[in-house]
């Protein structure tokens, strides 16, 4: 009995104990907001992340130079005006005066100096302009507010791939000296955004606090600062079916995390405004082209014609998405309307005839055969999106229709994007989300990115040479009649398949405010929520 | 154990039978359908594609005795090899073995079928196996005792006397005696490695749509419980009965073996 | 007893290394951790940069030598992904999930002693009947099915409790709440098992000279149940305790996942799905230990109770 009791005080010792070492929070005020995020973000460093919910967090905290309003022009943020050298090699930004970092130093231009330096090496997201690809090869400081940036060649997208991008948020040059890399954006980070970082509880939350001196928001926000929540809380709720239940509950004040198989739960919610926005996120089917069967244009355009894009919308997607034609969509800057005469509309019988005058004819399974071999291949995609798993399966139905059998063999996104890179593949549904058509369709289509991004493993020189035209002419007609070339050849080869765009879900709690600015612009920055969020 | 056996019965017709009695093709969308209540045409409604959960269900009844015999036979033969071999051999094979057995012990199975899982790549086979290659330790701990006890039995000496060679003493002798004991365990295994393959179906690493498997008709429903709950609530309640039953039915096996705990059921 | 002990922890050794040489086997057969946490849009020059930056291009031999060594020191490297140090992102994590074991630990005896020892008692009857099929009920749910119906039952339709996430503060009315459901997911599955085997070890002892003594003495039926029956029948529970351990670390993972709990077994998926080695194999390692270290705990326990352990 007595090692019976032992244990039990043991146990309970250990139960009191260990939260003991947990610091204690204070009940949460009225003037937070909770905000839900569905994955936890690596770390929330500007210049080491691409992870979009690391972006999320930390364009809270740091900005960028620069920033876009919703005619995709350029405004300053951090900068008061800029100018180009006549041979647009050469940029001088001027800063604006009295703006400080949270920890009280003034923004100078060494600041920004020692931001690029590190931008440059760290990034996964500067090879547009590192030296060696003809970017910024030095950069000079005349005084505390002048920056100049020297550029190796013409980079006419810098300004807006570079410049205005999140990634490029400015650190105080002492912040990056003395703190180690990699403890920047997990233990510390030091911007000067509307709100201060505060603490970060692994797996559970990140905690920000309001700024209290900011006051540059750009023109466009419906507030320039600060801010009206005084502390914003990221929760971290990584299973859908939980944050779906959360929102309704109202634990969560708002989420941009909700999937679609929750959206009606919500909808009928009266507690809850589910509100939905025009994203530049595309899911798109592509052909392996290394594969005898697709050498065919018939075959391509065969399996184009007897997509139901349609049905993907509805059943995949639940009713948040719509078909698309182009490899982009009408959100994204630099896409062009007429590629939509080029895209191939759902007609079972006509390629079921393409299929035929190729040579392949139906077997005794209902399964096409030509000289022996039968017309079976293998689709992957990701297992943890629910989106590209359903389209999986409803795509393996549709070409079933026409005779083709595929086999689905989903995988977390990683090991799908692992395989897609060995080759080991037949067709493939992936997704493409940038707010630039360049230099994002050079990552998904030119040759030089076989294998890494382009899982068509298609070289077409055309294609190739439309491309680098697109990315450096310093022509601004030029550029734009490139890429037209571009996203044509893209949807009429039928190598690529563009299926459905969806909507972004946002769901909040009635009482915030201040979402219809959020809604009406997906390509706005992220920042402009914590300008833009009230309650009511 | 009856109620056991009638359950384990019922799930195995299922699976004999699913083709025949099943209304729809598991694997046919019907995307008028979407995720209809139960009716008298889809008696557990459908799913997020149209599909009937009902024709969904019965034919998961496969995969789940698939996986339970796959992952049993893959534990049973790697338990029963290296217990028996521990046991019979004594020694330093038996201390090598055993330490390999504390090692994997102290892995729990879930978090480890979990790693490999993540290194194979998801997928039934990859997931079968997963759990197989991790849960073949309690086998291999429980075999080694029976062989200890049984190999200094009388029968087993006077068959080592007449000269038998080693694996024929264990083979003929040896493991036949040992088996009543693995059956009751293999009984009891069948359900926890069901209930393993949910898990890593919940977690994303289980079989590959659109095979009717329960835990991830459970995974794969689990959006939308709170507006249409039979999605995941009827392959839920096949993995809960299937469980039952095999959980039930190696109660009464054991009690059958061992007599001190019988009790009325 | 110090001997003992001693020839106890070093026991510990080789299945420590044991277990390392494992984990670290079977990780580096995975894909390119790399690729997955930059994703798609950088080049391939970027990628090689920072593969060679982790020595990830050096033989697998060499790697796991190195992490050894740097093990040994209590340093488990860096993740691929965040570049965080391992044993400081484990360290956070590791109050939540030990809390979130015990108190099921405590849930499921609590649930499992009195029903066992009823069902002891009252053998064959519809009240024994009764506790053994309510028990079998819960050990038959999926864990993660069972936590989701908590959620939608208490949290959404009832909204008694809160539906994720741990209050910081334990001893609060939001902190006990929010305990609740975790706890129970991860705590009544394992209590068929030990319902069980209460049962049994109760109705081995009842049919001993001793209670049957005790009963001739004239004493109570509950001071003979309670302090001469169930007092023997613990040391086998004791035992189950110490063989379930593990299964609770691997419930743990999934309780986690549903309850958005900021544990380890949540970092264990998150890292298994974005290989990241170093973050994996840190975990697991953690895992193995605890599980060792609470086996030994146990085993001392017995000894404790049991002088003959001691001296073998």
């Amino acid at each position: 009995m007595r090692a019976w009791i032992g244990f039990v005080i043991l146990v309970v010792a250990a139960a009191v104990w260990l939260p003991a070492g947990v610091p204690v929070v204070v009940a949460q005020p009225a003037a937070t907001l909770v905000q839900g995020l569905g994955e936890e973000p690596e770390n929330i460093d500007p210049q080491r992340t691409n992870r979009f919910h690391s972006l999320t967090v930390l364009s809270y905290i740091v900005e960028p130079l620069f920033t876009l309003d919703k005619d995709y022009k350029v405004v300053p943020l951090l900068a008061q005006s800029y100018a180009w050298s006549a041979d647009r090699k050469t940029l001088r930004v001027v800063l604006k005066d009295g703006i400080t970092f949270h920890n009280g130093q003034p923004l100078t231009s060494a600041d920004v100096k020692a931001t690029f330096e590190r931008y440059i090496t760290v990034s996964p997201l500067s090879s547009y302009v590192r030296p060696r690809n003809g970017g910024i090869v030095g950069m000079d400081t005349p005084d505390a507010r002048t920056i100049v940036f020297r550029f190796g060649q013409a980079k006419p997208l810098a300004m807006i791939s570079d410049l205005s991008d999140a990634h490029t948020g400015v650190l105080p040059a002492s912040f990056i000296a003395s703190t180690p890399s990699n403890d920047i954006g997990i233990r510390a980070l030091i911007g000067t955004g509307p709100y201060v970082f505060r603490e970060w509880v692994p797996g559970d939350r990140i905690v920000l606090e309001r700024n209290e001196r900011y006051r540059h928001g750009p023109a466009f926000s419906p507030n320039r600062g600060p801010a009206f929540f005084q502390r914003m809380v990221f929760r971290v709720v990584p299973e859908d079916a939980t944050m779906t239940a959360e929102v309704a509950a109202g634990n969560v004040d708002i989420t941009f995390d909700v999937t679609p198989s929750g959206l009606q739960q919500l909808r009928n919610n009266p507690n809850v405004t589910v509100m939905q926005a025009p994203t530049y996120s595309v899911q798109y089917f592509v052909h392996n082209m290394e594969r005898w069967q697709f050498q065919n244009a018939r075959v391509r355009q065969a399996i184009a014609h007897s997509i139901d894009k349609e049905a993907i919308a509805r059943a995949a997607w639940l009713g948040v998405g719509r078909p698309v034609e182009g490899l982009i969509n009408e959100a994204t800057i630099g896409f062009w309307p007429g590629v939509r005469q080029y895209a191939y509309k759902y007609d079972v019988e006509r390629a079921k005839q393409l299929l035929a005058e190729a040579g392949w004819r139906p077997g005794p399974d209902g399964i096409l055969r030509r000289d022996g071999d039968r017309f079976e291949i293998t689709l992957i995609t990701f297992s943890n999106i629910d989106q590209w798993r359903r389209a999986g399966v409803i795509v393996q139905n549709q070409l079933r229709q026409v005779g083709i059998d595929v086999k689905v063999e989903t995988a977390e996104v990683g090991a799908t994007y692992d395989r897609a890179r060995a080759g080991n593949y037949d067709v493939g549904i992936f997704r493409n989300t940038w707010w630039l058509a360049q230099p994002y369709l050079t990552f998904l289509t030119h040759s030089v990115n076989i294998p890494s991004s382009n899982y068509s493993r298609w070289p077409n020189p055309e294609l190739d040479k439309a491309l680098d035209t697109a990315s450096n002419a310093l022509d601004d007609a030029e550029r734009e009649r490139a890429l037209q070339r571009v996203q044509r050849i893209i949807v009429e080869s039928a190598v690529w398949v563009p299926l459905v765009s969806n909507t972004s879900l946002l769901a909040a709690k009635k009482s915030v405010g201040g979402l219809e600015v959020l809604a009406q612009h997906p390509w706005w920055p992220v920042h402009l929520r914590a300008l833009a969020l009230t309650r009511k | 154990m009856l109620l056991g056996a009638v359950l384990v019965a019922a799930v195995a017709s299922a699976a004999l039978f699913a083709g025949a009695v099943a209304p729809f093709d598991p694997a046919a969308l019907d995307i008028n359908a979407i995720l209809s209540r139960p009716d008298l045409r889809h008696p557990f409604g459908t799913d997020e594609l149209g599909r009937d959960i009902f024709s969904r269900a019965l034919h998961g009844a496969r995969y789940a005795l698939l996986i339970g015999v796959a992952v049993v036979v893959i534990e049973g033969a790697i338990g029963v090899a290296l217990g028996a071999a521990a046991a019979y051999f004594g020694g330093w094979m038996d201390a090598l073995l055993m330490r390999v057995v504390d090692v994997m012990l102290a892995v729990p199975t879930l978090v480890l079928a979990l790693a490999i899982a993540g290194v194979l790549g998801g997928g039934l086979g990859n997931m079968i196996l997963a759990i197989g290659v991790t849960g073949w330790r309690e086998f291999a701990r429980l075999v080694r005792g029976q062989v200890l006890v049984i190999r200094s039995a009388a029968y087993v000496e006077a068959a080592r006397a007449v000269g038998a060679g080693d694996l024929r003493v264990l083979g003929r002798h040896v493991l036949p005696n040992a088996l009543g004991t693995v059956i009751v365990f293999t009984t009891l295994e069948m359900p926890a490695a069901l209930l393993w393959a949910a898990s890593l179906s919940f977690l994303g690493l289980g079989a590959q749509p659109p095979t009717p498997e329960w835990g991830a008709m459970v995974a794969e429903g689990r959006g939308f419980i709170g507006q249409a709950w039979w999605v995941s609530t009827f392959p839920g309640l096949a993995i809960m009965v299937t469980v039952l039953g095999f959980n039930f039915l190696g109660d009464g096996l054991r009690d059958l073996l061992d007599p001190r705990t019988a009790r009325g059921f | 007893m110090t001997r003992y002990v001693a020839h106890r922890l070093l026991s510990l050794v080789p299945v420590a290394i044991g277990v390392t040489l494992v984990v670290f086997s079977l990780l580096h057969l995975t894909g390119d951790p790399i690729r997955l946490l930059f994703g798609l849009n950088v080049p391939e020059e970027i990628v090689q940069q920072r593969r060679d930056e982790l020595g990830l291009n050096r033989p697998v031999a060499v790697q796991y030598a190195r992490w050894l060594t740097r093990a040994v020191r209590g340093d488990l490297g860096e993740s691929i992904t965040t570049g965080d140090r391992v044993v400081a992102m484990i360290r956070p994590r590791l109050g939540p999930t030990l809390e979130l074991t015990l108190l099921a630990l405590l849930v499921t005896l609590v649930v499992s002693l009195p029903a066992g020892v009823i069902s002891a008692v009252r053998r064959n009857t519809v009240l024994d009947s009764l506790s053994r099929l309510t028990a079998l009920f819960w050990v038959s749910m999926p864990t993660f099915w069972l936590g989701l119906l908590f959620i939608l039952v208490f949290g959404v339709m009832l909204g008694w409790l809160p539906i994720s996430g741990r209050a910081e503060e334990f001893w609060s009315w939001e902190g006990v709440r929010s305990h609740i459901l975790p706890v129970l997911t991860l705590g009544l599955p394992p209590a068929a098992l030990f319902t069980r085997l209460t049962r049994s070890s109760m109705l081995e002892v009842i049919g001993e000279e001793y209670v049957r003594t005790a009963h001739s003495k004239g004493l109570a039926e509950r001071t003979v149940i309670v302090k001469h029956a169930l007092r023997n029948a613990l040391i086998p529970i004791l035992t189950l305790i110490g063989l379930r351990l593990p299964w609770l670390f691997g419930g743990a993972v999934i309780t986690e996942t549903v309850f958005a709990w900021p544990g380890m077994g949540r970092l264990l998926v998150d890292a298994v799905l974005k290989r990241d080695y170093p973050v994996v194999q840190g975990i697991v390692m953690a895992m193995a230990l605890l599980v060792v270290a609470s086996s030994l705990l146990i085993d001392l326990l017995y000894a404790y109770v049991d002088p003959r352990i001691r001296y073998q």
